[in-house]
C-alpha cells in the first residue's frame, strides 16, 4: 500500500552546525511501509552527507510479516539486528527488554537539544514502562467514533457532544435498537470484538481480568451485535455506511481525505461530529502509530539516537505525518499547517492527542490465547461472563509472571 | 589396522561433526548466557539467575505440573504397553491385524491427532454433545483437572503403540525353553511371570521407561496445538514455560531453565540407568 509521499526539504529550526559532523553508518530493521522510511533515511543522509543510512526490509514476496517478525527476534538475541528497530510489534512494557533495547531516557536527558515538553506527553504515557522508555513514537492518533444520525434522530437519542466512553456507547446502542427494531450492528465491518483492541490492555497490565468491573464490560459488549467474524478492514475514509449500522470508527486521516479532516468536528448529512472515544475504564487509547527503538547491540547509538530525533523532529514530512498527528508539538504545527487544516480542528486534534494514556493493545501470543476464549464467550455462547473472565485472568496470570 | 581405524574414524566424522557443531557447543555456550546479567551488557552474575529460577513460582508450578502429568502418564503407558503386548504375544489369530491398528497412532501426524482431539475435546466437542444430551455438566480444556485428563490421553493414545513394540520385542526375546520348563513342573501362571517374565524383561522395562521419560517431555507439541502458549495454569508445563521465554527474547531464563532441567533428568536417567545395573546384577 504505497501513500502519496511528500518530502520537503523545509528549513530545520534550530539545525545546529555541528550536525556536518555526524559520521557512520546505520541500518533500520523496519516492517513497515518501505517508502516512507527511504524518505526519512534519504531526508537524514542529506542533511548528514557522512551519514549512510540502509533500510532491512524483505519485500511482502521475499518474506511475509510474521516470518520477519520472527526473523527479527532471533536477530536481536543474537546481536546481529540493526541499530534502529521498527519496534510497533514488541511488548516493551516487559523489563526483560532491558538489555535488549536502549532506554532512551538517559539518551533525551544527556542532549541538550532535546527538550521533553516539546512532545505530546501522550509518548510518555503510553510507552514508558518502570521508569524507562525502551520505544518513541513517531506518530499516533487517538480514537474517534462517527455515528448513524438516521438512528439517532429515529431513536430521539442527543447526538454525543466532545467525547463518548464505551458504557454510554452501550446505552445509545440500546436505545436505537429498541428504536429500530431487528439487527443493529454496532460497527458495519470487524471482527466480534472490534473495540477491544483498544480495552484489554490495561486489564492485562493492572491484572483486572477476574473484576466485576470486566464482567459487566464482557456483558455490556456481548449485548451488542456484530457482523459475523471476519478481519477488520483498515480503510480509508469511506462515506458509504449501512443502514443497520450505528457508528463507524475514524482510525486514519488520509492525505487524498484531508478535506474529511477539516470536516472531521463537523455533522454531515449521515454522520455526528467525530467524538473521543474513550474506553470502559476511561482510559483514552492510541491508535496507528509507528514506534523506534535502539539496538542495545548497535555500536552506533549515538547516531542512532540523532537519527530518533530528526525523524520525530526535524523530517519533514511524509505520509505517514499527516495521516495521524506527529509527536513533537512544532513538527505537528508545520505539518498540519502545511495542510491547510482548520485552527480550530487542529486545536481539538492535539488537545485530544494530549489525553491519551493507553496503548490498549496486548502481546501477539497472549492475544491468540484470548481469542479461543472469547470465541466461546461472544460467538458460541458457551460460557458466562464470570467464566469468561476467570479463563482471561487465568491465562494472563501466566503471562505476567513469567 | 590403523588404516581400518582410520577409515572408521573417516566414516563417523561427518555424524561426529554435526553432534559438535549442533549439540555439544551450544551446550556449553548456552551455559555462558546463563551467568550473564543480559546479552547486550554480559555482566557477570554468577549463579544469580539460577538462584532466581530456583525460586521463581511460576516456573515451580510448571515443574510441579510437569511431574504430575508424569507420575500420571508414564505407569499408566508402561503398564498399558505391557498388558497389551502379552495379549498380542498369547493371540493366535489376527496378530497381524491387530499389530497394524496397534501401531497406527505412530504414524499418524500429530497435527492430525490434534484435530482429531478438538473434535471430540473442545468445548464445542463430540464429548460435551453426548454430556449435554444427558443434561449432564459440560466440560473444558480451560479447567485443569479436565485438561490434565485430556492430555495425559493424548499421551498415552500417541506413545502407547512405541512401547508396546519395546515390549513385545523383549517377550519375544525370553527363551521358551524356561516357560517350558515351569510348564513341566506345573508352576501358576503367576510364577512363570513373576520368576521369568518380570526378570527377563527388566532390561526392557528400564528402557521403556526411560523412553518414556524422554517422550514426556515431547507432549509439549500436542499441548501448544490444543491450548496455546498459555494454556489454564493446570497444564502448564516447562516447555510452555520455555517456549516462551524464547518468544519474549529473554536467554538468560530460557537457559537457566534448560539446564536445570538438564540436570533433574540427568539426575533421573542415572537413577534409571542404576535400577537397571542392580537389577541385572541381582539377576545374573
Amino acid at each position: 500500500m504505497a501513500g502519496i509521499i511528500l518530502c520537503m526539504a523545509l528549513p530545520l529550526p534550530g539545525a545546529s552546525v555541528a550536525g556536518e559532523e555526524l559520521s557512520g553508518e546505520l541500518v533500520i530493521t523496519a516492517d513497515g511501509d518501505r517508502d516512507a522510511y527511504d524518505c526519512i533515511a534519504d531526508a537524514f543522509m542529506e542533511k548528514y552527507p557522512n551519514v549512510s543510512v540502509r533500510i532491512d526490509r524483505p519485500t511482502q514476496e521475499e518474506m511475509s510479516t510474521d516470518e520477519f517478525f520472527q526473523r527479527m527476534k532471533l536477530e536481536l538475541m543474537s546481536g546481529e539486528c540493526g541499530d534502529i528497530i521498527a519496534s510497533n510489534y514488541f511488548g516493551t512494557e516487559s523489563t526483560h527488554l532491558d538489555g535488549i533495547f536502549e532506554d532512551l531516557y538517559p539518551y533525551m536527558d544527556s542532549d541538550p537539544e532535546f527538550h521533553r515538553e516539546d512532545y505530546f506527553s501522550s509518548l510518555y504515557q503510553v510507552f514508558e514502562t518502570e521508569g524507562k522508555l525502551y520505544q518513541v513514537m513517531l506518530y499516533g492518533q487517538p480514537v474517534y467514533l462517527r455515528l448513524n444520525r438516521e438512528l439517532l434522530d429515529r431513536a430521539g437519542v442527543e447526538y454525543p457532544q466532545e467525547e463518548i466512553t464505551f458504557w454510554e456507547l452501550a446505552e445509545i446502542y440500546q436505545q436505537v435498537k429498541n428504536a429500530a427494531g431487528g439487527t443493529l450492528y454496532l460497527m458495519s465491518h470487524g471482527s466480534f470484538d472490534p473495540l477491544a483492541s483498544l480495552e484489554y490492555g490495561y486489564y492485562v497490565w493492572n491484572d483486572a481480568f477476574a473484576t466485576e468491573e470486566f464482567e459487566q464490560y464482557l456483558e455490556a459488549n456481548h449485548a451488542m451485535d456484530y457482523p459475523e467474524k471476519g478481519r477488520l478492514r483498515w480503510n480509508m475514509i469511506d462515506e458509504r455506511i449501512p443502514a443497520n449500522s450505528l457508528c463507524r470508527e475514524v482510525w486514519c486521516i488520509s492525505l487524498e481525505a484531508m478535506n474529511v479532516t477539516n470536516r472531521l468536528f463537523s455533522e454531515t448529512d449521515e454522520l455526528t461530529e467525530a467524538v473521543l472515544y474513550k474506553t470502559a475504564h476511561g482510559g483514552v487509547p492510541l491508535s496507528s502509530y509507528a514506534c523506534f527503538s535502539i539496538s542495545s547491540f548497535s555500536r552506533n547509538k549515538e547516531l542512532a539516537w540523532e537519527f530518533l530525533k530528526f525523524a520525530m523532529e526535524d523530517h519533514d514530512f511524509s505520509f505517514f505525518d499527516v495521516a495521524a498527528i506527529p509527536v513533537n508539538r512544532e513538527k505537528a504545527e508545520r505539518v498540519y499547517d502545511s495542510a491547510g487544516i482548520d485552527e480550530d480542528v487542529k486545536k481539538k486534534l492535539f488537545s485530544d492527542y494530549e489525553l491519551v494514556n493507553t496503548k490498549g493493545s496486548v502481546d501477539g501470543m497472549l492475544g491468540m490465547s484470548m481469542e479461543p476464549v472469547l470465541e466461546n464467550y461472544y460467538l458460541y455462547d458457551l460460557i458466562s461472563a464470570e467464566e469468561c473472565a476467570k479463563q482471561l485472568a487465568d491465562r494472563t496470570y501466566l503471562y505476567l509472571n513469567e | 589396522m590403523k588404516k581400518r581405524n582410520l577409515a572408521f574414524m573417516a566414516m563417523i566424522l561427518p555424524s561426529f561433526a554435526g553432534i559438535l557443531v549442533f549439540y555439544c557447543i551450544p551446550f556449553f555456550l548456552s551455559f555462558s548466557y546463563t551467568i550473564v546479567n543480559n546479552m547486550a551488557e554480559k555482566r557477570f552474575v554468577g549463579l544469580t539467575n539460577f538462584k532466581a529460577m530456583l525460586t521463581d513460582g511460576l516456573f515451580r508450578q510448571a515443574a510441579g505440573n510437569m511431574l504430575r502429568f508424569m507420575a500420571l502418564s508414564i505407569p499408566l503407558s508402561m503398564a498399558l504397553a505391557f498388558l497389551i503386548a502379552l495379549g498380542l504375544q498369547k493371540l493366535e489369530r489376527g496378530r497381524a491385524l491387530a499389530s497394524v491398528l496397534l501401531l497406527f497412532p505412530i504414524v499418524v501426524p500429530s497435527g492430525t491427532v490434534v484435530y482429531f482431539w478438538k473434535i471430540l475435546f473442545d468445548i464445542n466437542g463430540l464429548v460435551n454433545k453426548f454430556l449435554s444430551r444427558r443434561g449432564l455438566d459440560m466440560k473444558n480444556l480451560s479447567d485443569g483437572g479436565y485438561a490434565m485428563a485430556v492430555i495425559v490421553l493424548l499421551f498415552l493414545w500417541k506413545n502407547v503403540s512405541y512401547n508396546i513394540v519395546l515390549f513385545w520385542s523383549g517377550l519375544n526375546w525370553i527363551p521358551r525353553v524356561y516357560y517350558e520348563q515351569y510348564e513341566l513342573e506345573c508352576s501358576s501362571g503367576f510364577r512363570k511371570f513373576r520368576d521369568i517374565t518380570w526378570i527377563y524383561l527388566s532390561p526392557t522395562t528400564l528402557v521403556v521407561l526411560l523412553m518414556s521419560i524422554v517422550n514426556s517431555f515431547r507432549v509439549f507439541k500436542e499441548i501448544y496445538q490444543l491450548c496455546g502458549a498459555y494454556p489454564t495454569p493446570g497444564i502448564y508445563m516447562l516447555q510452555h514455560y520455555m517456549n516462551n521465554q524464547f518468544s519474549s527474547m529473554n536467554l538468560q531464563k530460557l537457559c537457566t531453565a534448560a539446564y536445570l532441567i538438564f540436570l533433574a533428568v540427568s539426575v533421573l536417567l542415572l537413577i534409571v540407568f542404576f535400577l537397571q545395573k542392580k537389577v541385572t546384577d541381582t539377576f545374573s
